[in-house]
Protein backbone atom coordinates (compact mmCIF):
# COMPACT_ATOMS: atom_id res chain seq x y z
CA UNK A 1 0.00 0.00 0.00
CA UNK A 2 2.83 2.42 0.83
CA UNK A 3 5.79 3.06 -1.44
CA UNK A 4 8.91 1.21 -0.40
CA UNK A 5 12.47 2.10 -1.34
CA UNK A 6 15.40 -0.07 -2.24
CA UNK A 7 18.93 0.92 -1.31
CA UNK A 8 21.18 0.70 -4.36
CA UNK A 9 24.91 0.06 -4.07
CA UNK A 10 25.60 3.63 -5.14
CA UNK A 11 23.39 4.98 -2.39
CA UNK A 12 25.03 2.72 0.16
CA UNK A 13 28.51 3.93 -0.76
CA UNK A 14 27.38 7.53 -0.68
CA UNK A 15 26.01 7.00 2.81
CA UNK A 16 29.33 5.47 3.85
CA UNK A 17 31.12 8.51 2.38
CA UNK A 18 28.80 10.77 4.35
CA UNK A 19 29.59 8.87 7.54
CA UNK A 20 33.31 9.31 6.88
CA UNK A 21 32.88 13.06 6.32
CA UNK A 22 31.09 13.31 9.67
CA UNK A 23 33.84 11.31 11.40
CA UNK A 24 36.58 13.51 9.92
CA UNK A 25 34.71 16.70 10.84
CA UNK A 26 34.26 15.66 14.49
CA UNK A 27 37.85 14.45 14.78
CA UNK A 28 39.37 17.63 13.33
CA UNK A 29 37.15 19.79 15.53
CA UNK A 30 38.38 17.95 18.61
CA UNK A 31 42.04 18.24 17.68
CA UNK A 32 41.75 22.00 17.56
CA UNK A 33 41.33 22.07 21.35
CA UNK A 34 44.12 19.67 22.27
CA UNK A 35 46.70 22.25 23.31
CA UNK A 36 44.17 24.57 24.96
CA UNK A 37 43.08 21.82 27.36
CA UNK A 38 46.38 20.08 28.00
CA UNK A 39 47.59 22.38 30.73
CA UNK A 40 44.48 22.76 32.83
CA UNK A 41 42.16 20.20 34.33
CA UNK A 42 39.52 22.88 34.75
CA UNK A 43 39.69 23.56 31.01
CA UNK A 44 39.63 19.84 30.21
CA UNK A 45 36.78 18.85 32.53
CA UNK A 46 34.73 22.03 32.91
CA UNK A 47 35.62 24.21 29.92
CA UNK A 48 37.06 26.74 32.42
CA UNK A 49 33.60 27.09 33.98
CA UNK A 50 32.82 29.39 31.11
CA UNK A 51 30.05 27.79 29.07
CA UNK A 52 27.62 30.38 27.79
CA UNK A 53 23.85 30.09 28.47
CA UNK A 54 22.63 28.84 25.11
CA UNK A 55 25.54 26.40 24.70
CA UNK A 56 24.82 24.96 28.16
CA UNK A 57 21.13 24.52 27.31
CA UNK A 58 21.93 22.80 24.03
CA UNK A 59 24.67 20.73 25.61
CA UNK A 60 22.38 19.64 28.45
CA UNK A 61 19.52 18.79 26.11
CA UNK A 62 21.55 16.75 23.66
CA UNK A 63 23.36 14.98 26.48
CA UNK A 64 20.03 13.95 27.98
CA UNK A 65 18.72 12.83 24.58
CA UNK A 66 20.66 9.70 23.77
CA UNK A 67 20.53 7.21 20.91
CA UNK A 68 17.86 5.51 22.96
CA UNK A 69 15.76 8.68 22.75
CA UNK A 70 15.73 8.92 19.00
CA UNK A 71 15.09 5.21 18.57
CA UNK A 72 13.31 4.64 21.87
CA UNK A 73 10.64 7.34 21.76
CA UNK A 74 9.13 6.31 18.43
CA UNK A 75 9.41 2.60 19.24
CA UNK A 76 8.00 2.83 22.76
CA UNK A 77 5.23 5.14 21.61
CA UNK A 78 4.32 2.70 18.85
CA UNK A 79 4.37 -0.16 21.33
CA UNK A 80 2.66 1.45 24.35
CA UNK A 81 1.03 4.63 23.16
CA UNK A 82 1.32 8.36 23.78
CA UNK A 83 1.63 7.77 27.53
CA UNK A 84 5.33 7.21 26.91
CA UNK A 85 5.65 11.00 26.86
CA UNK A 86 5.73 10.68 30.64
CA UNK A 87 9.39 9.74 30.22
CA UNK A 88 10.05 13.48 29.99
CA UNK A 89 8.49 13.94 33.40
CA UNK A 90 6.63 16.88 31.90
CA UNK A 91 9.82 18.91 31.78
CA UNK A 92 10.57 18.47 35.47
CA UNK A 93 14.25 17.97 34.71
CA UNK A 94 14.46 21.65 33.78
CA UNK A 95 13.05 22.80 37.10
CA UNK A 96 15.38 20.54 39.05
CA UNK A 97 18.41 21.58 37.00
CA UNK A 98 17.72 25.27 37.63
CA UNK A 99 16.94 24.95 41.35
CA UNK A 100 19.57 22.37 42.22
CA UNK A 101 22.06 23.34 39.55
CA UNK A 102 22.31 26.94 40.72
CA UNK A 103 23.33 25.83 44.20
CA UNK A 104 25.80 23.32 42.77
CA UNK A 105 27.25 26.06 40.61
CA UNK A 106 27.80 28.35 43.61
CA UNK A 107 29.39 25.44 45.50
CA UNK A 108 31.62 24.76 42.53
CA UNK A 109 32.77 28.38 42.53
CA UNK A 110 33.23 28.46 46.29
CA UNK A 111 35.00 25.14 46.77
CA UNK A 112 36.30 24.13 43.35
CA UNK A 113 34.00 21.13 42.79
CA UNK A 114 34.00 19.56 39.34
CA UNK A 115 32.39 16.14 39.84
CA UNK A 116 29.35 14.71 41.65
CA UNK A 117 31.74 12.93 44.00
CA UNK A 118 33.45 16.19 45.00
CA UNK A 119 30.19 17.52 46.40
CA UNK A 120 28.89 14.30 47.96
CA UNK A 121 32.24 13.43 49.57
CA UNK A 122 32.74 16.87 51.06
CA UNK A 123 29.14 17.49 52.07
CA UNK A 124 28.94 14.16 53.82
CA UNK A 125 32.51 14.43 55.21
CA UNK A 126 33.17 10.84 54.21
CA UNK A 127 35.97 9.51 52.04
CA UNK A 128 34.24 6.12 52.08
CA UNK A 129 30.97 7.51 50.78
CA UNK A 130 32.80 9.46 48.09
CA UNK A 131 34.69 6.34 47.03
CA UNK A 132 31.49 4.28 46.91
CA UNK A 133 29.67 6.86 44.78
CA UNK A 134 32.60 7.31 42.39
CA UNK A 135 32.99 3.57 41.82
CA UNK A 136 29.24 3.07 41.42
CA UNK A 137 28.90 5.88 38.89
CA UNK A 138 32.01 5.00 36.87
CA UNK A 139 31.16 1.29 36.66
CA UNK A 140 27.60 1.89 35.50
CA UNK A 141 28.50 4.62 33.04
CA UNK A 142 30.31 1.96 30.99
CA UNK A 143 27.20 -0.11 30.07
CA UNK A 144 25.24 3.07 29.36
CA UNK A 145 27.85 4.25 26.86
CA UNK A 146 28.12 0.73 25.48
CA UNK A 147 24.40 0.74 24.68
CA UNK A 148 24.83 3.99 22.77
CA UNK A 149 27.65 2.52 20.71
CA UNK A 150 25.67 -0.68 20.10
CA UNK A 151 22.77 1.48 18.89
CA UNK A 152 25.10 3.36 16.54
CA UNK A 153 26.46 0.03 15.28
CA UNK A 154 22.98 -1.35 14.64
CA UNK A 155 21.93 1.90 12.99
CA UNK A 156 24.89 1.88 10.59
CA UNK A 157 24.48 -1.79 9.64
CA UNK A 158 20.73 -1.37 9.08
CA UNK A 159 21.14 1.79 7.04
CA UNK A 160 23.98 0.41 4.89
CA UNK A 161 22.24 -2.95 4.47
CA UNK A 162 25.05 -4.73 6.29
CA UNK A 163 27.65 -3.40 3.85
CA UNK A 164 29.43 -1.97 6.88
CA UNK A 165 29.77 -4.88 9.29
CA UNK A 166 28.64 -4.31 12.88
CA UNK A 167 32.16 -4.83 14.29
CA UNK A 168 33.65 -2.18 12.00
CA UNK A 169 30.83 0.24 12.82
CA UNK A 170 31.30 -0.01 16.58
CA UNK A 171 35.08 0.21 16.34
CA UNK A 172 34.80 3.43 14.32
CA UNK A 173 32.17 4.82 16.71
CA UNK A 174 34.26 3.97 19.80
CA UNK A 175 37.41 5.49 18.31
CA UNK A 176 35.54 8.61 17.26
CA UNK A 177 34.00 9.18 20.68
CA UNK A 178 37.19 8.39 22.57
CA UNK A 179 39.48 10.46 20.37
CA UNK A 180 37.16 13.48 20.45
CA UNK A 181 37.08 13.43 24.25
CA UNK A 182 40.84 12.89 24.54
CA UNK A 183 41.55 15.73 22.14
CA UNK A 184 39.65 18.58 23.69
CA UNK A 185 37.74 17.45 26.75
CA UNK A 186 34.71 19.55 27.60
CA UNK A 187 35.77 22.40 25.35
CA UNK A 188 35.35 20.16 22.32
CA UNK A 189 32.34 18.31 23.68
CA UNK A 190 30.34 21.46 24.51
CA UNK A 191 30.85 23.04 21.11
CA UNK A 192 30.05 19.80 19.33
CA UNK A 193 26.93 19.38 21.49
CA UNK A 194 25.57 22.64 20.10
CA UNK A 195 26.19 21.43 16.57
CA UNK A 196 24.72 18.02 17.40
CA UNK A 197 21.49 19.45 18.81
CA UNK A 198 20.86 21.52 15.71
CA UNK A 199 21.79 18.54 13.52
CA UNK A 200 19.64 16.13 15.50
CA UNK A 201 16.57 18.35 15.65
CA UNK A 202 16.87 19.23 11.97
CA UNK A 203 17.34 15.61 10.98
CA UNK A 204 14.29 14.43 12.95
CA UNK A 205 12.21 17.18 11.35
CA UNK A 206 13.37 16.15 7.86
CA UNK A 207 12.51 12.48 8.53
CA UNK A 208 9.05 13.46 9.82
CA UNK A 209 8.24 15.74 6.91
CA UNK A 210 9.68 13.29 4.37
CA UNK A 211 7.53 10.40 5.62
CA UNK A 212 4.48 12.65 5.76
CA UNK A 213 5.14 14.13 2.31
CA UNK A 214 5.88 10.82 0.58
CA UNK A 215 3.08 8.71 2.04
CA UNK A 216 0.35 11.24 2.84
CA UNK A 217 0.84 13.98 0.23
CA UNK A 218 -2.80 15.01 0.15
CA UNK A 219 -4.15 14.58 3.64
CA UNK A 220 -0.93 14.94 5.61
CA UNK A 221 -0.94 14.04 9.28
CA UNK A 222 -4.76 14.26 9.41
CA UNK A 223 -5.01 11.42 6.93
CA UNK A 224 -2.41 9.39 8.81
CA UNK A 225 -4.21 9.95 12.12
CA UNK A 226 -7.51 8.78 10.64
CA UNK A 227 -5.87 5.59 9.37
CA UNK A 228 -4.54 4.89 12.86
CA UNK A 229 -7.87 5.62 14.55
CA UNK A 230 -9.90 3.61 12.04
CA UNK A 231 -7.79 0.49 12.69
CA UNK A 232 -8.95 -1.07 15.98
CA UNK A 233 -5.48 -2.62 16.41
CA UNK A 234 -3.68 0.73 16.31
CA UNK A 235 -6.25 3.16 17.68
CA UNK A 236 -5.15 2.56 21.28
CA UNK A 237 -1.71 3.97 20.47
CA UNK A 238 -3.24 7.44 20.36
CA UNK A 239 -4.57 7.40 23.90
CA UNK A 240 -3.93 6.22 27.44
CA UNK A 241 -3.36 3.59 28.70
CA UNK A 242 -2.12 2.37 25.30
CA UNK A 243 -2.30 -0.99 23.49
CA UNK A 244 -0.88 -2.98 26.40
CA UNK A 245 -2.54 -0.96 29.15
CA UNK A 246 0.80 0.30 30.51
CA UNK A 247 0.10 4.02 30.97
CA UNK A 248 -2.38 4.29 33.74
CA UNK A 249 -1.37 6.86 36.37
CA UNK A 250 1.00 4.28 37.90
CA UNK A 251 2.73 3.62 34.63
CA UNK A 252 2.96 7.36 33.99
CA UNK A 253 4.49 7.98 37.42
CA UNK A 254 6.93 5.07 37.06
CA UNK A 255 8.08 6.33 33.69
CA UNK A 256 8.41 9.93 34.85
CA UNK A 257 10.59 8.95 37.79
CA UNK A 258 12.71 6.56 35.78
CA UNK A 259 13.17 8.80 32.80
CA UNK A 260 13.15 12.31 34.14
CA UNK A 261 13.19 13.08 37.84
CA UNK A 262 16.68 11.75 38.38
CA UNK A 263 18.10 13.39 35.23
CA UNK A 264 19.72 16.15 37.27
CA UNK A 265 21.96 13.65 39.09
CA UNK A 266 23.06 11.72 36.03
CA UNK A 267 26.84 12.19 36.26
CA UNK A 268 27.25 14.12 33.01
CA UNK A 269 24.30 16.42 33.76
CA UNK A 270 25.39 16.93 37.39
CA UNK A 271 28.86 18.01 36.25
CA UNK A 272 27.44 20.47 33.75
CA UNK A 273 26.05 22.63 36.53
CA UNK A 274 29.60 23.50 37.56
CA UNK A 275 30.41 24.68 34.06
CA UNK A 276 27.99 27.60 33.81
CA UNK A 277 29.54 30.96 33.05
CA UNK A 278 27.12 32.88 35.27
CA UNK A 279 23.66 32.88 36.81
CA UNK A 280 22.39 33.82 33.33
CA UNK A 281 22.87 30.19 32.35
CA UNK A 282 20.19 29.07 34.77
CA UNK A 283 17.85 31.89 33.83
CA UNK A 284 18.01 30.90 30.15
CA UNK A 285 17.78 27.19 31.01
CA UNK A 286 14.44 27.81 32.77
CA UNK A 287 12.61 28.86 29.62
CA UNK A 288 14.70 27.41 26.81
CA UNK A 289 15.10 23.78 27.84
CA UNK A 290 11.34 23.01 28.05
CA UNK A 291 10.90 24.37 24.53
CA UNK A 292 13.74 22.20 23.20
CA UNK A 293 12.23 19.17 24.91
CA UNK A 294 8.73 19.88 23.55
CA UNK A 295 10.02 20.36 20.01
CA UNK A 296 12.21 17.27 19.73
CA UNK A 297 10.08 14.87 21.76
CA UNK A 298 6.95 16.15 20.03
CA UNK A 299 8.38 15.26 16.62
CA UNK A 300 9.52 11.82 17.77
CA UNK A 301 6.09 11.11 19.24
CA UNK A 302 4.31 12.09 16.05
CA UNK A 303 6.51 9.61 14.19
CA UNK A 304 5.78 6.87 16.74
CA UNK A 305 2.10 7.51 17.39
CA UNK A 306 0.85 8.54 13.96
CA UNK A 307 3.23 7.91 11.04
CA UNK A 308 4.62 4.52 12.11
CA UNK A 309 1.26 2.83 12.81
CA UNK A 310 -0.33 4.47 9.78
CA UNK A 311 2.40 3.13 7.46
CA UNK A 312 3.23 -0.18 9.15
CA UNK A 313 -0.07 -1.08 10.78
CA UNK A 314 -0.08 -2.95 14.07
CA UNK A 315 2.13 -5.82 15.15
CA UNK A 316 5.38 -4.70 13.52
CA UNK A 317 7.78 -7.45 14.58
CA UNK A 318 10.68 -5.36 15.80
CA UNK A 319 9.48 -2.01 17.16
CA UNK A 320 12.95 -1.24 18.56
CA UNK A 321 14.18 -0.47 15.04
CA UNK A 322 11.10 1.33 13.81
CA UNK A 323 12.95 4.59 13.20
CA UNK A 324 15.76 3.19 11.02
CA UNK A 325 13.31 0.80 9.36
CA UNK A 326 10.96 3.60 8.29
CA UNK A 327 13.89 5.74 7.20
CA UNK A 328 15.49 3.03 5.06
CA UNK A 329 12.49 1.14 3.66
CA UNK A 330 9.89 3.89 3.34
CA UNK A 331 12.02 6.85 2.39
CA UNK A 332 14.75 7.56 -0.17
CA UNK A 333 18.40 6.88 0.80
CA UNK A 334 19.10 10.56 1.57
CA UNK A 335 16.47 10.40 4.33
CA UNK A 336 18.02 7.19 5.64
CA UNK A 337 21.35 8.99 5.87
CA UNK A 338 19.79 11.99 7.59
CA UNK A 339 18.13 9.68 10.11
CA UNK A 340 21.53 8.15 10.78
CA UNK A 341 22.96 11.64 11.36
CA UNK A 342 20.25 12.24 13.95
CA UNK A 343 21.29 9.02 15.70
CA UNK A 344 24.94 10.09 15.63
CA UNK A 345 24.02 13.49 17.02
CA UNK A 346 22.22 12.12 20.04
CA UNK A 347 24.25 8.97 20.71
CA UNK A 348 27.71 10.47 20.20
CA UNK A 349 26.96 13.53 22.35
CA UNK A 350 25.65 11.48 25.25
CA UNK A 351 28.51 9.01 24.99
CA UNK A 352 31.14 11.76 24.96
CA UNK A 353 29.63 13.50 27.94
CA UNK A 354 29.39 10.31 29.95
CA UNK A 355 32.91 9.23 28.97
CA UNK A 356 34.31 12.59 30.07
CA UNK A 357 32.37 12.37 33.31
CA UNK A 358 33.64 8.85 33.99
CA UNK A 359 37.22 9.83 33.24
CA UNK A 360 37.02 12.89 35.49
CA UNK A 361 35.72 10.82 38.40
CA UNK A 362 38.18 7.99 37.79
CA UNK A 363 41.17 10.31 37.43
CA UNK A 364 40.34 12.99 40.00
CA UNK A 365 38.23 11.20 42.58
CA UNK A 366 39.70 7.71 42.46
CA UNK A 367 43.33 8.35 41.51
CA UNK A 368 44.54 11.90 42.13
CA UNK A 369 42.50 12.46 45.29
CA UNK A 370 43.58 9.19 46.89
CA UNK A 371 47.19 9.12 45.69
CA UNK A 372 48.03 12.80 46.12
CA UNK A 373 45.47 15.02 47.80
CA UNK A 374 44.78 12.79 50.80
CA UNK A 375 48.54 12.66 51.46
CA UNK A 376 48.81 16.43 51.21
CA UNK A 377 50.78 16.18 47.99
CA UNK A 378 50.34 18.54 45.08
CA UNK A 379 49.93 17.30 41.55
CA UNK A 380 50.64 19.24 38.39
CA UNK A 381 47.51 20.02 36.40
CA UNK A 382 49.15 18.81 33.20
CA UNK A 383 49.63 15.43 34.84
CA UNK A 384 45.94 15.31 35.83
CA UNK A 385 44.90 15.91 32.22
CA UNK A 386 47.38 13.28 31.03
CA UNK A 387 46.03 10.74 33.51
CA UNK A 388 42.49 11.55 32.41
CA UNK A 389 43.35 10.96 28.78
CA UNK A 390 44.89 7.60 29.63
CA UNK A 391 41.76 6.67 31.57
CA UNK A 392 39.60 7.64 28.59
CA UNK A 393 41.73 5.24 26.51
CA UNK A 394 41.24 2.44 29.05
CA UNK A 395 37.49 3.04 29.27
CA UNK A 396 37.25 3.21 25.49
CA UNK A 397 39.12 -0.09 25.10
CA UNK A 398 36.85 -1.72 27.70
CA UNK A 399 33.82 -0.39 25.93
CA UNK A 400 35.05 -1.62 22.54
CA UNK A 401 35.55 -5.10 23.91
CA UNK A 402 32.03 -5.07 25.35
CA UNK A 403 30.25 -3.72 22.27
CA UNK A 404 32.08 -6.01 19.85
CA UNK A 405 30.83 -9.00 21.79
CA UNK A 406 27.44 -7.43 22.52
CA UNK A 407 26.74 -9.65 25.50
CA UNK A 408 23.17 -9.95 26.67
CA UNK A 409 24.47 -9.11 30.12
CA UNK A 410 24.94 -5.54 28.99
CA UNK A 411 21.62 -4.99 27.31
CA UNK A 412 19.56 -7.09 29.68
CA UNK A 413 21.26 -6.49 32.99
CA UNK A 414 23.83 -3.77 33.40
CA UNK A 415 21.99 -1.11 31.44
CA UNK A 416 18.80 -1.71 33.44
CA UNK A 417 20.76 -0.74 36.54
CA UNK A 418 22.59 2.30 35.15
CA UNK A 419 19.85 4.90 35.31
CA UNK A 420 18.32 3.65 38.59
CA UNK A 421 21.75 3.54 40.23
CA UNK A 422 22.51 7.09 39.11
CA UNK A 423 19.15 8.04 40.61
CA UNK A 424 20.12 6.65 44.02
CA UNK A 425 22.29 9.72 44.63
CA UNK A 426 19.26 12.02 44.30
CA UNK A 427 18.02 11.99 47.93
CA UNK A 428 21.53 12.61 49.27
CA UNK A 429 22.07 15.39 46.72
CA UNK A 430 18.82 17.20 47.48
CA UNK A 431 19.24 16.68 51.21
CA UNK A 432 22.84 17.77 50.97
CA UNK A 433 21.86 21.06 49.40
CA UNK A 434 18.76 21.97 51.36
CA UNK A 435 18.70 20.11 54.69
CA UNK A 436 21.08 21.00 57.49
CA UNK A 437 20.48 17.72 59.24
CA UNK A 438 21.51 15.36 56.45
CA UNK A 439 24.31 13.23 57.89
CA UNK A 440 27.01 10.94 56.57
CA UNK A 441 25.30 7.95 58.14
CA UNK A 442 21.98 8.88 56.55
CA UNK A 443 23.52 9.30 53.11
CA UNK A 444 25.33 5.97 53.31
CA UNK A 445 22.28 4.10 54.62
CA UNK A 446 20.01 5.66 52.02
CA UNK A 447 22.21 5.22 48.99
CA UNK A 448 23.36 1.67 49.78
CA UNK A 449 19.85 0.47 50.64
CA UNK A 450 18.49 2.07 47.48
CA UNK A 451 21.05 0.23 45.38
CA UNK A 452 20.16 -3.07 47.06
CA UNK A 453 16.41 -2.56 46.61
CA UNK A 454 16.79 -1.63 42.94
CA UNK A 455 18.91 -4.73 42.29
CA UNK A 456 16.46 -6.96 44.17
CA UNK A 457 13.38 -5.70 42.37
CA UNK A 458 15.05 -5.61 38.95
CA UNK A 459 16.26 -9.20 38.89
CA UNK A 460 14.97 -11.29 41.76
CA UNK A 461 11.57 -10.22 42.99
CA UNK A 462 8.75 -8.54 41.11
CA UNK A 463 8.42 -4.98 42.38
CA UNK A 464 5.21 -4.84 44.42
CA UNK A 465 2.02 -2.86 43.77
CA UNK A 466 2.90 -2.15 40.16
CA UNK A 467 5.58 0.43 40.99
CA UNK A 468 9.01 0.26 39.41
CA UNK A 469 12.23 -0.92 41.04
CA UNK A 470 13.56 2.63 40.80
CA UNK A 471 10.55 4.05 42.62
CA UNK A 472 10.89 1.53 45.44
CA UNK A 473 14.64 2.13 45.61
CA UNK A 474 14.08 5.86 45.82
CA UNK A 475 11.42 5.43 48.52
CA UNK A 476 13.54 3.20 50.74
CA UNK A 477 16.55 5.42 50.07
CA UNK A 478 14.71 8.59 51.12
CA UNK A 479 13.14 7.01 54.21
CA UNK A 480 16.47 5.69 55.45
CA UNK A 481 18.34 8.88 54.57
CA UNK A 482 15.91 10.98 56.60
CA UNK A 483 15.42 8.46 59.38
CA UNK A 484 19.08 7.74 60.01
CA UNK A 485 20.01 11.42 59.67
CA UNK A 486 17.50 12.31 62.38
CA UNK A 487 19.18 10.00 64.88
CA UNK A 488 22.75 10.97 64.02
CA UNK A 489 24.54 14.28 64.16
CA UNK A 490 26.10 16.40 61.44
CA UNK A 491 29.08 18.58 62.38
CA UNK A 492 28.00 22.20 62.68
CA UNK A 493 30.82 23.42 60.42
CA UNK A 494 29.49 21.21 57.61
CA UNK A 495 26.01 22.66 57.81
CA UNK A 496 27.44 26.17 57.99
CA UNK A 497 29.74 25.62 55.03
CA UNK A 498 27.42 23.87 52.60
CA UNK A 499 23.93 25.01 53.59
CA UNK A 500 23.97 28.23 55.64
CA UNK A 501 26.63 29.96 53.58
CA UNK A 502 24.89 29.15 50.32
CA UNK A 503 21.49 30.16 51.71
CA UNK A 504 22.97 33.48 52.81
CA UNK A 505 24.55 34.05 49.43
CA UNK A 506 21.25 33.35 47.70
CA UNK A 507 18.96 35.23 50.03
CA UNK A 508 21.06 38.31 50.63
CA UNK A 509 23.34 38.54 47.63
CA UNK A 510 27.09 38.07 47.37
CA UNK A 511 28.18 41.54 48.43
CA UNK A 512 26.20 41.46 51.63
CA UNK A 513 27.56 38.00 52.45
CA UNK A 514 31.12 39.17 51.96
CA UNK A 515 30.59 42.24 54.13
CA UNK A 516 29.09 40.18 56.94
CA UNK A 517 31.71 37.47 56.60
CA UNK A 518 34.51 40.00 56.61
CA UNK A 519 33.13 41.80 59.66
CA UNK A 520 32.77 38.55 61.59
CA UNK A 521 36.38 37.61 60.79
CA UNK A 522 37.66 41.04 61.85
CA UNK A 523 35.75 40.81 65.12
CA UNK A 524 37.16 37.36 65.82
CA UNK A 525 40.68 38.52 65.10
CA UNK A 526 40.35 41.64 67.23
CA UNK B 1 10.94 38.30 45.87
CA UNK B 2 7.67 38.36 47.76
CA UNK B 3 6.53 35.36 49.73
CA UNK B 4 3.25 35.47 47.79
CA UNK B 5 4.96 35.02 44.43
CA UNK B 6 7.13 32.20 45.82
CA UNK B 7 4.08 30.43 47.21
CA UNK B 8 2.15 30.94 43.99
CA UNK B 9 5.07 29.47 42.07
CA UNK B 10 5.17 26.39 44.28
CA UNK B 11 1.39 25.93 44.00
CA UNK B 12 1.52 26.30 40.21
CA UNK B 13 4.17 23.58 39.93
CA UNK B 14 2.35 21.19 42.24
CA UNK B 15 -0.86 21.62 40.25
CA UNK B 16 0.98 21.34 36.93
CA UNK B 17 2.74 18.08 37.76
CA UNK B 18 -0.27 16.50 39.44
CA UNK B 19 -2.34 17.37 36.39
CA UNK B 20 0.22 15.88 33.99
CA UNK B 21 0.99 12.71 35.93
CA UNK B 22 -2.45 11.87 37.30
CA UNK B 23 -5.12 13.68 35.31
CA UNK B 24 -4.04 13.70 31.66
CA UNK B 25 -4.27 9.88 31.32
CA UNK B 26 -7.98 10.19 32.11
CA UNK B 27 -8.93 13.24 30.06
CA UNK B 28 -11.27 12.88 27.08
CA UNK B 29 -9.30 12.24 23.92
CA UNK B 30 -10.39 13.94 20.69
CA UNK B 31 -8.20 15.22 17.88
CA UNK B 32 -6.68 18.69 17.97
CA UNK B 33 -5.63 20.28 14.65
CA UNK B 34 -7.12 17.20 13.00
CA UNK B 35 -4.29 14.83 13.95
CA UNK B 36 -2.99 15.28 17.48
CA UNK B 37 -4.68 13.44 20.37
CA UNK B 38 -5.85 15.94 22.99
CA UNK B 39 -3.93 14.10 25.71
CA UNK B 40 -0.69 14.47 23.75
CA UNK B 41 -1.54 18.10 23.05
CA UNK B 42 -1.89 18.70 26.79
CA UNK B 43 1.54 17.20 27.38
CA UNK B 44 3.24 19.18 24.62
CA UNK B 45 1.47 22.44 25.40
CA UNK B 46 2.96 22.18 28.85
CA UNK B 47 6.34 23.00 27.33
CA UNK B 48 5.54 26.58 26.23
CA UNK B 49 3.41 27.06 29.35
CA UNK B 50 6.21 26.26 31.79
CA UNK B 51 8.72 28.07 29.60
CA UNK B 52 6.69 31.24 30.22
CA UNK B 53 6.00 30.68 33.92
CA UNK B 54 9.46 29.44 34.83
CA UNK B 55 11.08 32.00 32.55
CA UNK B 56 9.28 34.89 34.23
CA UNK B 57 9.80 33.59 37.74
CA UNK B 58 13.48 32.84 37.39
CA UNK B 59 14.16 36.06 35.52
CA UNK B 60 12.79 37.92 38.55
CA UNK B 61 14.61 35.61 40.94
CA UNK B 62 17.99 35.93 39.28
CA UNK B 63 17.60 39.69 39.14
CA UNK B 64 18.02 39.56 42.92
CA UNK B 65 21.19 37.51 42.68
CA UNK B 66 24.55 39.15 42.35
CA UNK B 67 26.84 36.17 42.84
CA UNK B 68 30.14 36.28 41.01
CA UNK B 69 29.17 39.21 38.88
CA UNK B 70 32.62 40.67 39.48
CA UNK B 71 34.37 37.48 38.20
CA UNK B 72 35.87 36.39 41.50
Amino acid sequence: MFEMFEMSNTSTYMIIAGILIYVIFVTVQGMGNFKKTSGSSEAFFSADRGISPIVLVFSTAVSVFSGLTIYGFPSSTYRDGIGFFSGTGSFIATLLIVVIGYRLWILGKEYGFTTPTDFLRERYYSEGYGLFVAILLVIFIVPYISLQVITIGDGITTTTNNTVPYVVAVIVASLLIGSHVISGGMKSVAWMDTFHLVLGAGAVAIVLFALRGIHFPEGGLKEAAQIVLNNPDTAAIMSHPGPRGVYTWKGTLNNALTGAVATVVWPHIFSRQYMAKSKENFKVMAWCLPLVYALIIGMLMIIGAILAPAILGSGFENPDVIMPYLSTKYAPPIVAFISLLALFAFAVSTSESLLLSASSMASKDLYVHRKYELKGLKVDDRKVVKISRIIVLILMATMMFIVMNKPAAITDYAYKLSSPFFAMTLPATIGGLFWRKGTKEGAIAGTVSGVIVVTLFTFFIKAPLGFSALLWGMFVNAVLYVGVSLVTKVPEEISRKYIDRINTIISTGQEVHDIVDGTVKKTKNA
Amino acid sequence: MSKTSKNAFVVFNIVFFIFNYFAVPYLPNFLVFGFMPFQLFCYLAGGPLVAIVWGVYFTKFFATQHVYEKNK
